[in-house]
């Protein structure tokens, strides 16, 4: 009950309108950084960071957290519409997103994740706000072996996700491959780099996801026009209030997934390192294991869009207590808004709910507050951007290719991240044909890194014994989930 | 007589992708020896995982190899040769661009890509093509240059100090 009665607090420090001016402005300006590709939320909270200076300690706070929330729901658009994933988090989504937006159900697609980001919002918040504690301290628990057994958790949903047997083995060793290169965790050693010094950085997952599914798109598209033409397919489609209330009706429909994908997100969210993307890929992977249609999965299914929104979103909210509760920031955008919180003469932690419980309180209104703004901006503005794919294709394609660039470009400042697009989009177009699945690539290439590093961690700490991974009492049950998870199909 | 790229089956293709990815796997074998493959006494060598992966991938491309030798696709990989004509018309300006941001920077590149496109390929009117020369690197350098400070590539023409971009 205390709880409630502080949270009343916060809310009713937002209720002043400068503040809550403030929260909507940041979730305005959090859609646009979010729908662009590279931009993204921790680099929308860093960059306005400094004019927050200005401002008084809470509305500031709930500005940043508005951008935050309101970059998770932008970035599915471009996902959705373009298979150009405006953030890292939302390339899941894109596995059936965009084939729908490629039906003709564009508009629907987006409305069910954008509700179903506001269930996964608000499972999230609400489990912030009674169970905080509790949470951020079994984060404190995860050690590397911890961590390994929840990306295995990853990989194992993965398995048999879609084309035959032998070119998803390929696709999930390739996808590790590329995430190889660069310096060797643990002594540094360059791999696979042949002496070239712009190698030494690595792969970055975002330009090749873009070339993969963005450019490849593009050139599939190009190759088809003969015979199908994207815009006379959304010219079909009916624009209107309709798909919104469907996207309610099915979420309703499907609670369980909704919730399960919610928690499962909050939960990966709280640990330090993990956050919203391998979330978003495993709350994916496992609403394809448990569905009734896997097959679907890939083609369209709103089950797709579903899953990693909902975890993804969750995800977010978790990946922010760590920091607030302990100070210790679980993701990059929350090691950011701790810069902020340190800026304004508050030391995030324990004390900070003693010490400034309406500060606290405030920002963890604004989770419920902003989302709630986010969702009703989203869903009025559903239809305008469902009609963008209705603009000439001489036009739209030159819009597509150069987000595609700039998100490439922007992640690492590189031109060799914009070649790798033209590169991998190519390479996406050839095996799109022979209809090898893209998605394990891009799942072993943004896990890849991190499970190889838990993974030497690990040994290392038990002198290289395997055992370390089933003796500790965390870590032990996660690898048994994940060793059910791989065989299961 | 038909063209070359008509003539090439699924099959073909898959055997040409299946021969990259074995000669790959020779490279990679390579660097995963010279690395390490092995388990050292502190847990696997920096070239243990690029061992086992790349062990995956070759056992990989040999099963699809011996499935399409069983079951071979005889569909064309191109149906007609139109598509191999509009993928062109879209794929090799993509080319161009990606090869003139270094010099033009992106917001002129995006500019000129944008008006050719509109008038070559969409066969908008010349006023039109115009239009979208100057509204889209505009909007983009409002949205990324002015709002959000992004690092962009910029033009020769701004290193001499001549244009804004």
């Amino acid at each position: 009950m205390e709880a409630l009665e502080l949270l009343g607090l916060g809310m009713s420090a937002l209720m002043d309108p400068s503040r809550l001016g403030f929260m909507m402005l940041g979730i305005v300006l959090g859609l646009l950084v979010g729908v662009l590709p590279g931009v993204g939320g921790t680099t929308g909270v860093a960059i306005l960071l400094p004019v927050t200076v200005f401002l008084e300690p809470i509305s500031a706070l709930v500005m940043l957290a508005g951008i935050y929330w309101g970059s998770m729901y932008g970035g599915v658009i471009t996902s959705i519409l373009f298979a150009v994933p405006g953030n890292p988090w939302s390339v899941a989504v894109m596995f059936d997103g965009r084939p729908m937006a490629l039906q003709g159900k564009a508009q629907f697609a987006m409305s069910i994740a954008f509700v179903v980001s506001f269930v996964g919002a608000m499972v999230g918040a609400i489990l912030f706000t009674f169970f905080a504690l509790p949470f951020a301290l079994m984060a404190l628990r995860f050690g590397p072996p911890e961590m390994f057994a929840v990306l295995m958790i990853a990989f194992g949903t993965f398995v048999g996700l879609g084309g035959a047997p032998a070119k998803a083995l390929i696709m999930i060793a390739v996808g590790f491959l590329l995430a190889t290169v660069g310096l060797d965790v643990v002594t540094g050693r360059p791999r696979m780099t042949f002496g070239t010094l712009e190698l030494m950085q690595g792969f970055h997952f975002v330009p090749i996801t873009i070339g993969l599914f963005g450019l490849g798109e593009v050139l599939n598209n190009a190759a088809e026009r003969y015979k199908v033409q994207i815009e006379d397919m959304t010219k079909a489609a009916k624009l209107g209030l309709h798909d919104i209330k469907e996207a309610v009706r099915l979420v309703i429909r499907k609670w369980w997934l909704a919730l399960s994908s919610a928690l499962l997100g909050f939960l990966t969210g709280i640990l330090p390192g993990a956050g919203a993307t391998p979330a978003s890929f495993m709350a994916y992977g496992i609403a394809m294991k448990t569905s009734r249609t896997p097959e679907m999965f890939g083609k369209g299914a709103p089950e797709g869009v579903m899953a990693p929104e909902a975890a993804n979103n969750a995800a977010g909210t978790g990946s922010i207590l760590p920091m607030l509760v302990l100070g210790i920031p679980g993701s990059p955008t929350a090691a950011i808004l701790m810069a902020g919180i340190f800026m304004w003469g508050f030391i995030p932690g324990p004390r900070l709910f003693v010490e400034q419980p309406e500060f606290v309180w405030s920002f963890i209104a604004s989770l419920y507050l902003a989302n709630v703004g986010a969702v009703i901006i989203c869903l009025t503005a559903t239809p305008l951007l469902a009609m963008m794919l209705r603009t000439p294709y001489a036009i739209m394609t030159p819009i597509i290719v150069m987000l595609c660039f700039v998100g490439a470009y922007a992640i690492q400042n590189s031109m060799l991240d914009v070649w790798l697009v033209l590169i991998f989009g190519i390479i996406g177009f050839i095996l799109r044909r022979l209809e090898y699945p893209l998605a394990p690539l891009v799942v072993a290439l943004v896990l890849g890194a991190p499970t190889e590093a838990a993974l030497r961690q690990s040994l290392i700490m038990s002198d290289g014994s395997m055992l370390i991974f089933l003796q500790r009492p965390v870590s032990g049950p996660i690898a048994a989930v994940a060793s059910c998870c791989s065989c299961c199909r | 007589m038909t063209p070359f790229w008509l003539r090439a089956t699924l099959a073909t293709v898959e055997y040409a992708v299946c021969a990259v990815l074995l000669a790959l796997g020779v490279v990679l074998f390579m660097e995963a020896f010279r690395l390490g493959p092995g388990w050292g006494e502190q847990g696997p060598q920096p070239g243990f995982a690029i061992f086992v992966l790349t062990t995956m991938m070759v056992v990989g491309a040999i099963g699809v190899a011996i499935t399409n030798y069983l079951k071979p696709d005889r569909r064309p990989f191109f149906e007609v040769s139109q598509e191999v004509v509009d993928l062109l018309k879209v794929g090799l300006p993509v080319g161009v661009v990606i090869y003139l941001i270094p010099w033009l920077g992106i917001y002129l590149t995006a500019g000129l890509y944008m008006g050719f496109f509109m008038a070559w390929y969409g066969r908008f009117r010349w006023y039109s093509a115009i239009a979208g020369l100057v509204a889209f690197p505009l909007v983009l350098w409002i949205i990324l240059s002015k709002g959000f400070g992004l690092p962009l590539p910029m033009s020769v023409f701004y290193r001499q100090g001549i244009l804004p971009i």
